[in-house]
């Protein structure tokens, strides 16, 4: 009876909620149906967490009952992935290394969820430690055969699957943008600081990011209101005010100026997917926005800064491990983890240096804009066997790389980025743009992918698994 | 500015006692192909003079004026 409302937005399902036109438990109860059925084929979960889940559906009905409302999740199903701890619940980060590893207390992001009445359903599977973007375990909801991205690859293929209504990824290197991309849904990665990582395991201190994966811009704003705020348990934590990230949702780009990179983020993309991404930026100019060239600066540093910083943090991280379980990692997490183990302190130093030049190279490039904007990721989704793209000029570029490429300046430079669906490519594939903002310029950059989102309803579309 | 040498069998084999990371024969084998893509790619790090430049650990976000 209620399955048909997991077609929904979130934001849809939350006055069915608030109105109590649907039970918070019946609701569960299709989730879980949904997701049972769709397992076999797409393998998004490590494990579901019914029990929690229900108590959780329990409290909601009963506080909607008595009037009471916590806001846009309460009642709603949705998922974390399985780097955030859940008291009582293991965090394996899809590692056999973290098989024993049970968390003792909530993530920080798990609390402010639960305390806005979030029904967390399960934790979804992440390439191993969030170290990669292909997630092997998981299929790619338009086509199991190809990867869902990654590292957040269950929580993509689960939301855009319809099994929950928004689900939490990372980002260190593109990780919540790339799935997003690829699955056809809506990953936003806030800018550094403005979303706690306590209770998270860790891949890079210093590029690691924490974000919401739905079906709309609004869903994402929706949960951003309820994750965004100052934790001291966060060294990296920002104590700047956060927003009421609704606010300004829909009042369209008229004004608004957006760069458009004339190099860089057009270099080495799909003809197929760079076409898509300049009829979005056509919409948004004929909705009013004012449309800049820019030069993006340093863009040859980019990836040298990303793996030189990322390198050596995820090797302290895993260390002792390993040392001692090197024979449970997959083999290509194990190949970054030892070779980092190896890399001089002043590569990593210089990494670091490179940021601080980069940066204010970025600073100057956004003087005047409101915004920037260029495809999500260069290609749509492979296969699960392909490691390399051939470029037409003959360049052959590792599939990690071509993944990570126009998504890594967001996560050096910390500023915020908003991946969002705009057109479905060969075989019936989705392709997606990003519009990156300057810092804790969120609520500006969801407002112009909502501009665009609202005349394109292609989270209407629903994949065939 | 001068780009390291690449990496062979007994230099992997010294970094290796080094970071205290015990690899036999056949793994240090296996990751040599890997450490001499990534020096490559880190090499470009060096490739400016830095000169006073700091390093910045994390992001700052002091260029916030506008932050709407």
């Amino acid at each position: 009876m209620t399955d048909h409302l997991l077609d929904q937005s979130l934001r849809e399902v939350a006055d069915s909620l608030r109105e109590r036109k649907v039970s918070p438990v019946d609701l569960l109860q299709a989730a879980l149906r949904r997701i049972r059925d769709q397992e076999p084929r797409l393998n998004a979960f490590v494990r579901l967490t019914e029990e929690r889940a229900h108590l959780a559906a329990l409290q909601a009905e009963r506080e909607l009952a008595a009037g009471i409302w916590r806001g846009e999740l309460h009642g709603v199903p949705i998922a974390v992935k399985d780097l955030y701890d859940c008291a009582g619940l293991p965090t394996s980060c899809s590692s056999k290394v973290r098989h024993d590893h049970l968390a003792t207390q909530d993530s920080a992001c798990v609390e402010r969820l639960s305390a806005a009445g979030a029904v967390i359903v399960g934790m979804t599977h992440t390439h191993e430690f969030a170290y990669g973007i292909m997630t092997p375990t998981t299929g790619n909801p338009w086509d199991v055969r190809r990867i869902p991205g990654g590292s957040s690859g269950g929580s993509g293929a689960t939301v855009a699957a319809r099994g929950c209504f928004m689900a939490m990824g990372t980002d260190t290197g593109g990780s919540i943008r790339i799935p997003a991309a690829v699955c056809g849904v809506v990953g936003l990665k806030p800018t550094f600081g403005r979303v706690s990582r306590h209770g998270i395991a860790s891949l890079s201190w210093s590029l690691d990011h924490a974000g919401p994966l739905a079906r709309t811009v609004g869903d994402c704003a929706a949960t951003l209101n309820v994750l965004a705020g100052y934790d001291p348990r966060d060294p990296g934590s920002a104590d700047v005010p956060a927003k009421d990230y609704l606010a300004e949702l829909e009042h369209g780009v008229r004004g608004i100026r957006l760069g458009v990179p004339r190099n860089f983020f057009f270099d080495h993309v799909d003809p197929e997917v760079e076409k898509m991404v300049r009829e979005v930026i056509s919409t948004l100019e004929t909705e009013g926005a004012e449309i800049i060239e820019v030069d993006i600066p340093m863009a040859d540093m980019i990836s040298p800064v990303e793996f030189g910083l990322c390198m050596p943090e995820a090797s302290a991280y895993h260390r002792d491990m390993i040392r001692t379980r090197a024979d449970l990692y997959e083999p290509d997490v194990r190949t970054f983890l030892e070779a980092g183990m190896l890399l001089p302190a002043v590569d990593y130093i210089a990494a670091q240096r490179q940021r601080t030049l980069i940066q204010r190279e970025w600073q100057k490039m956004f003087q005047g804009l409101d915004a920037i904007i260029g495809p999500s990721v260069p290609v749509l989704a492979t296969g699960r066997d392909e490691m390399t793209v051939n470029w037409p000029d003959g360049f052959e570029e590792p599939i990690s790389q071509v993944y990570v490429r126009l998504s890594a300046p967001a996560n050096v430079t910390g500023l915020p980025s908003v991946s969002v669906p705009c057109g479905f490519g060969q075989n019936h594939l989705p392709a997606g743009f990003q519009v990156i903002g300057r810092p804790f310029g969120e609520a500006r950059i969801l407002r112009i992918a909502r501009a665009y989102e609202r005349l394109f309803k292609w989270m209407s579309l629903k994949p065939p698994c | 500015m001068t780009l390291r040498v690449p990496p062979d069998l007994a230099m992997l084999k010294a970094a290796c006692k080094m970071a205290d990371l015990p690899l036999d024969e056949n793994r240090l084998e296996q990751l040599l192909p890997a450490m001499t893509n990534f020096f490559q790619l880190l090499d470009a790090l060096h490739v400016k003079d830095l000169s006073e430049t700091p390093p910045s650990f994390a992001f700052q976000a002091h260029w916030t004026k506008h932050h709407d």
